[in-house]
This record gives C-alpha cells, sequence and structure tokens, in this order.
C-alpha cells in the first residue's frame, strides 16, 4: 500500500503508527521503497526514516489475512491521514 | 574571589545549598565496565523496566496533556525491541553496558542528522535516554526527587519541562550553564517567582551540596555565603501617585489564567492568547466552539479592556488541522497572520467567534490585534477585514522591525500597537530564540532594543496611536519604569508578575520613570543599563 502522509512521522506520530503496526500479529513493514523497509512496530526505526509531510511511504503486512492486513493498512492510514 | 556570570532572572537575591542534576558522570560507570555479557544483558534489561516505571510515575502524575504526549513519546522510544536489541549485539560484540548503550544510541542518532528540525532535535531525547539507562544501571535515580525541605539552588546544564514541573517550595534558585532569557527554564522561574541566573556556560565549579549565593540583579552567582540586602522592592517606600502613569494589564491563555490576573488587579487583559484552543485539536473548531471557550475565558477576565490576538501558530508551533507542512526556518515562514494568505477562511471564522463574544458582553472593550505584521498594508488588511466585522479597537503586533519605519502610513482605523519584545529582539539581532550562543543578545535590556522601543513609541505618539508591551520584558519590575518612560501606556505580563505591576503602577512617577529611561538608553550595555537603573530606583528610596 502506498500512502501519502498528512503528517510526518516524527515522535508522537511514529509511537502511534508504530503502536498499531505492534497490534498486527504478524509482521509489518515500512519504507520509501522496497528495499528500504524497517520494522513498523519499532517508533525508533520510522524516525529513523525522517519521513516528512506530504511525502509517499510503502507500508507491507506480511501475511495471508487479507481481511487483517486491510484493517491494519486502513487504521494505519486513518493514522497519517490524522 | 571569582564569580559566575549569566542572565539572572528575577530580582530576589537567595543563598542555599546546591542540588547539582549531573547526568553521565563516568566514575559511576566504572563498577558498570566490569560486568560479563550476561550480566550486562540482565542488567540492561533491568534499567530499562526502571526507567519505564520513571516515566510511568512522571506522566500519571502530569496533568499537562502537552507534557504527556512528550513523555509518552520518549517512552515509546525507551521501551522499542529494537533499541535493545541493538545494545545487546553491542554487549555480545565486545562492548560493556555504558559503551554498548552509546554504541546503539549512536548509531539511531546518526541515521536522523540531516533529516529536519522535529528529526534533528529527537537527536537529543535519544542522547538523554541513552544518558537515563547508563544511570539506571547503574542504580542511580533517574527521577527527579527535588529535596522538600531546606532552601536549595538547583544547578544543571538545562532543564526540560519533565524537571521544572516537579520542583517543591525548597528550591528558591536556579543555575543553568545553557538557555538564555527566554528559554523555557527562565519563564517557569518567572512565573514561578524562583530566583535564576541561566546561560553561565561555565559551572564546573559548583559542587552539589556547598552553599552559593545567586544574585540575580547583578547577573551573579557567588561561591559561598554572602550577605545579601533582602532590599525592598523599590516601589514600596515610594508616595502613592494620584494617578497611575501606566494600566498594569494581564496574559491569558486560559479561563484559569483570567481568573487569576482579574485576582491580582490587573486593569484588563492585554495578550489574549489563542493558541492553547488549537494546539491539540484534530479538526478545525467550529466558530460556536470557539465562541464557548473564548466567551468562558472573557468572563473570567478582569474588568476593562481584554485584547484578543488572533492565532500566532506557524510550523515551529504547528496546528495540526491547518497542516502547513515543513520549513527550513519556521522563525521567518508562514506565522502568525501569515497563515491568512494560504488559510484565509480560518481568520475569518476567528475573528467571527471573537466578535460574537464581544455581542455578548456589550459593556466591555474586546478588541482584536493581528501577531507578526510586517507593513502597513498588511495591517490595512488586517483592519479592514476587522472593521467589516464592527471592531472598533484593532491594533498590531511590533514584533518584525520592518512595520516601525511604516508606522507613520498605518490606516486611522489601528487605535494600538502592542510590542511582542521576545520576537522584536529575535529579529532585531538575528538571534534565534532557542540557540543558548546567542542569547545574550536576547536580553531585553539591551540599549538597542530599548531605542528601538522608544522610535516606536514617538512614531505613534506622532499618529495618536497607544503602545502597549507585552513580552516577557514586561514582567521585569526593574525595566518597567524604563519602559513607560520610554513611552509606552501598558504592560501587560503573566499572572505571577501582574500584582507587582499594579503595586508599581500606584507609586511610579512619570519624571521617575523618564530619568530611568534616559539612564537605560545612553549605557553601553545591557548589565550596565540594568545595574544604572537599579541604582537609581533604590537611591530614590
Amino acid at each position: 500500500m502506498e500512502v501519502k502522509a498528512a503528517v510526518g512521522l516524527h515522535a508522537r506520530p511514529a509511537a502511534q503508527f508504530a503502536e498499531i503496526a505492534k497490534t498486527a500479529g504478524f509482521p509489518v513493514k515500512v519504507g520509501r521503497n522496497e528495499s528500504g523497509l524497517v520494522n513498523a512496530a519499532s517508533p525508533l526505526r520510522l524516525l529513523t526514516l525522517k519521513v516528512a509531510q506530504g511525502e509517499s511511504i510503502l507500508v507491507v503486512c506480511e501475511t495471508s489475512d487479507e481481511a487483517g492486513a486491510k484493517k491494519i493498512l486502513d487504521n494505519l492510514e486513518a493514522c497519517i491521514q490524522n | 574571589m571569582a564569580g559566575i556570570s549569566g542572565y539572572g532572572v528575577g530580582d530576589q537575591p537567595v543563598i542555599g545549598k546546591i542540588f547539582l542534576i549531573e547526568r553521565g558522570n563516568s566514575d559511576s560507570h566504572d563498577s558498570l565496565k566490569k560486568l560479563s555479557s550476561e550480566d550486562a544483558i540482565t542488567r540492561l534489561s533491568e534499567a530499562v523496566k526502571k526507567v519505564e516505571a520513571d516515566f510511568n510515575e512522571s506522566i500519571k502524575a502530569s496533568k499537562d496533556t502537552t507534557l504527556r504526549d512528550i513523555l509518552n513519546a520518549q517512552l515509546a522510544l525507551i521501551t522499542d525491541p529494537e533499541l535493545s536489541s541493538a545494545i545487546i549485539e553491542s554487549i555480545n560484540s565486545g562492548k560493556s553496558l555504558p559503551q554498548a548503550i552509546e554504541t546503539a544510541i549512536n548509531e539511531f542518532t546518526s541515521l536522523l542528522v540531516g533529516g529536519s528540525e522535529e528529526f534533528e532535535a529527537r537527536i537529543a531525547d535519544l542522547k538523554e535516554i541513552g544518558v537515563r539507562l547508563i544511570d539506571a544501571a547503574a542504580g542511580k535515580s533517574t527521577l527527579l526527587n527535588f529535596p522538600k525541605d531546606g532552601e536549595w539552588i538547583v544547578v544543571s546544564n538545562d532543564l526540560s519541562p519533565l524537571e521544572t514541573s516537579k520542583f517543591t517550595s525548597a528550591i528558591k534558585g536556579v543555575v543553568t550553564k545553557d538557555g538564555g532569557p527566554t528559554s523555557h527554564t527562565a519563564i517557569v522561574c518567572r512565573q514561578l517567582r524562583i530566583s535564576a541566573v541561566v546561560g553561565c556556560g561555565d559551572i564546573s565549579q559548583l559542587k552539589a551540596d556547598e552553599t552559593i549565593t545567586l544574585d540575580p540583579t547583578e547577573n551573579a552567582v557567588y561561591l559561598g555565603s554572602r550577605t545579601i540586602e533582602h532590599t525592598v522592592p523599590w516601589w514600596e517606600n515610594l508616595p502613592k501617585q494620584k494617578t497611575s502613569v501606566f494600566r498594569p494589564l494581564g496574559n491569558v491563555g486560559s479561563a484559569k489564567d483570567a481568573a487569576l490576573v482579574k485576582s491580582s488587579k490587573a486593569l484588563g487583559v492585554g495578550l489574549l492568547r489563542t493558541e492553547l484552543l488549537f494546539l491539540d485539536a484534530k479538526v478545525e473548531p467550529t466558530i460556536e466552539e470557539q465562541f464557548k471557550i473564548y466567551k468562558e475565558i472573557v468572563s473570567n477576565c478582569p474588568e476593562g479592556e481584554v485584547i484578543f490576538r488572533t492565532l500566532d501558530a506557524g510550523t515551529d508551533k504547528p496546528i495540526e488541522f491547518l497542516n502547513l507542512g515543513i520549513e527550513e526556518n519556521p522563525a521567518l515562514g508562514v506565522r502568525g497572520q501569515r497563515i491568512s494568505w494560504v488559510r484565509p477562511h480560518f481568520y475569518e471564522n476567528q475573528l467571527r467567534a471573537i466578535k460574537e463574544v464581544s455581542t455578548q458582553f456589550p459593556n466591555r472593550k474586546i478588541s482584536v490585534m493581528a501577531p507578526m505584521i510586517a507593513n502597513a498594508q498588511e495591517a490595512t488588511v488586517f483592519s479592514n477585514s476587522a472593521r467589516e466585522l464592527n471592531f472598533e479597537s484593532i491594533g498590531v503586533m511590533v514584533e518584525i522591525p520592518s512595520i516601525i519605519e511604516d508606522i507613520t502610513n498605518l490606516p486611522e482605523s489601528i487605535n494600538f500597537l502592542s510590542i511582542g519584545t521576545n520576537d522584536l529582539s529575535q529579529y532585531l539581532f538575528a538571534a534565534d530564540r532557542q540557540n543558548s550562543t546567542v542569547a545574550h543578545l536576547l536580553n531585553p535590556w539591551q540599549p538597542i532594543l530599548l531605542k528601538t522601543i522608544s522610535r516606536i513609541c514617538d512614531l505613534a505618539k506622532s499618529r495618536g496611536i497607544k503602545v502597549g508591551v507585552c513580552g516577557e520584558a514586561a514582567s521585569d519590575r526593574l525595566l518597567a519604569p524604563v519602559l513607560i518612560g520610554l513611552g509606552v501606556e501598558s504592560l501587560s505580563a503573566g499572572a505571577g508578575a501582574v500584582s507587582d505591576l499594579v503595586a508599581i503602577s500606584h507609586a511610579l512617577s512619570l519624571s521617575q520613570a523618564r530619568a530611568a529611561a534616559e539612564i537605560a538608553i545612553n549605557s553601553k550595555s545591557a548589565n550596565d543599563a540594568q545595574r544604572a537603573v537599579k541604582n537609581l530606583l533604590n537611591s530614590k528610596i
């Protein structure tokens, strides 16, 4: 999924984003492109991506559970669109 | 005896024992270096738990939602398993626990270098987390427990909001290495009326539990106990004047502030800040929602004029729903009134909400003013939109130096100017308010700033426009007579300083104010100006 971040992923948004990723029950990765993916459940790793407002990010759910993945992606999208 | 000097906050000298906040003291880490890698890993997980518990305790005790959010975000980093695994990896490669923590923290901070300010600022957070983890592993308390008895002076590099929020009544003074007149520590000390000397540069002579004397009026810290004259405030022995030469007003950001300002007998509100309303808002509050909150604040305000300042935010104080993006130089970007260029409806709605409040209180004088106005043309645009809504008392802030030479071109509808001394200094001296190395330039006693204020008053007078001061300078009890002598008509200060301003307004004579202004403006430096005025005022007693 590609999402345009309405807010930069700095301190507070990164913590909230990671909080949601943690609830997934499967690995969630995030990055600018496929070669630079980091653990989305780690606020520290999210910070190091230095995602600014308006930048696009790629979110990858490593699972076969499509419904579960959709739910997590929706929640993550809501978190950065907000 | 060698003294230490910095920027003084407050007007009372104090003597106390040093409560030293020292972080990253390497002596206590020696024992950690001898741990086996297994023990080091166990110790690490204990340290994380301890710091986590400390943070949770502080979060629970904190009533300030912004502070709570900041602490929660830091806590998320501390408990991040990726941090622990990076440290453990480093331990397994043969490093001692403190070295491993430093290596892991450095690894993450190096990735943040070169990001925007928001990310660069996290570098300091991460470093603090590293130091806290090492301290916790060494068995030192990372949680500050200020003494409750005795008389103490806190000595530290600088203090965070978390730390100042824990001050007890036994804290009589503060000395910091970093920071300046507008740093967080200085502002908090002024509010709490704690004497401080900030931005001292070198504080290595100050050792825990030793006694020091701190004299903010001399900007100095002395080792040992000095006889200090607990001077009566300069205005207390003066005869009562028949008429006041200025209006003492209060700065207000909430209904609680308003009530405090009212109880201190202020003659009105010189600055009603509206930022707090919006900082946590996810969506723009409706006109009705704004109206309700403004109405509650105004109903708690003292009798007399209430000056609303329209939103003064920008990317440094981001408002989520305005979506202003990120700027290289927030202080020089879309801030204050400039937001109306990109989000015009927001300003219109805010003015409408304020107008509704003024309709609800027909007997009150409700004024509006705009922050960050650069020239008469911008002032005209603002005053036109305020006049459309039938506001009668309209003003602009003087913070950007360029407006000064355009004062004579201001439209007739502008009735007053309000000087924000903090920002005026920042822009006049090209000195960032967040940068402690240039902080001495922001000293409100700088004769150049005072000359600028004098120029503003002269130009405004020629147009029959009143001038007030609402920055930190207005709460300096020695500077008040200087500002009045320069031609300022009202001083607006935080709740803590208003009652003194009220007392000063009963005691100060115009001739005395003019003498103070004359002497200050002709001084060679900020310190000279302050000393000369102090001598002048105290000699009249």
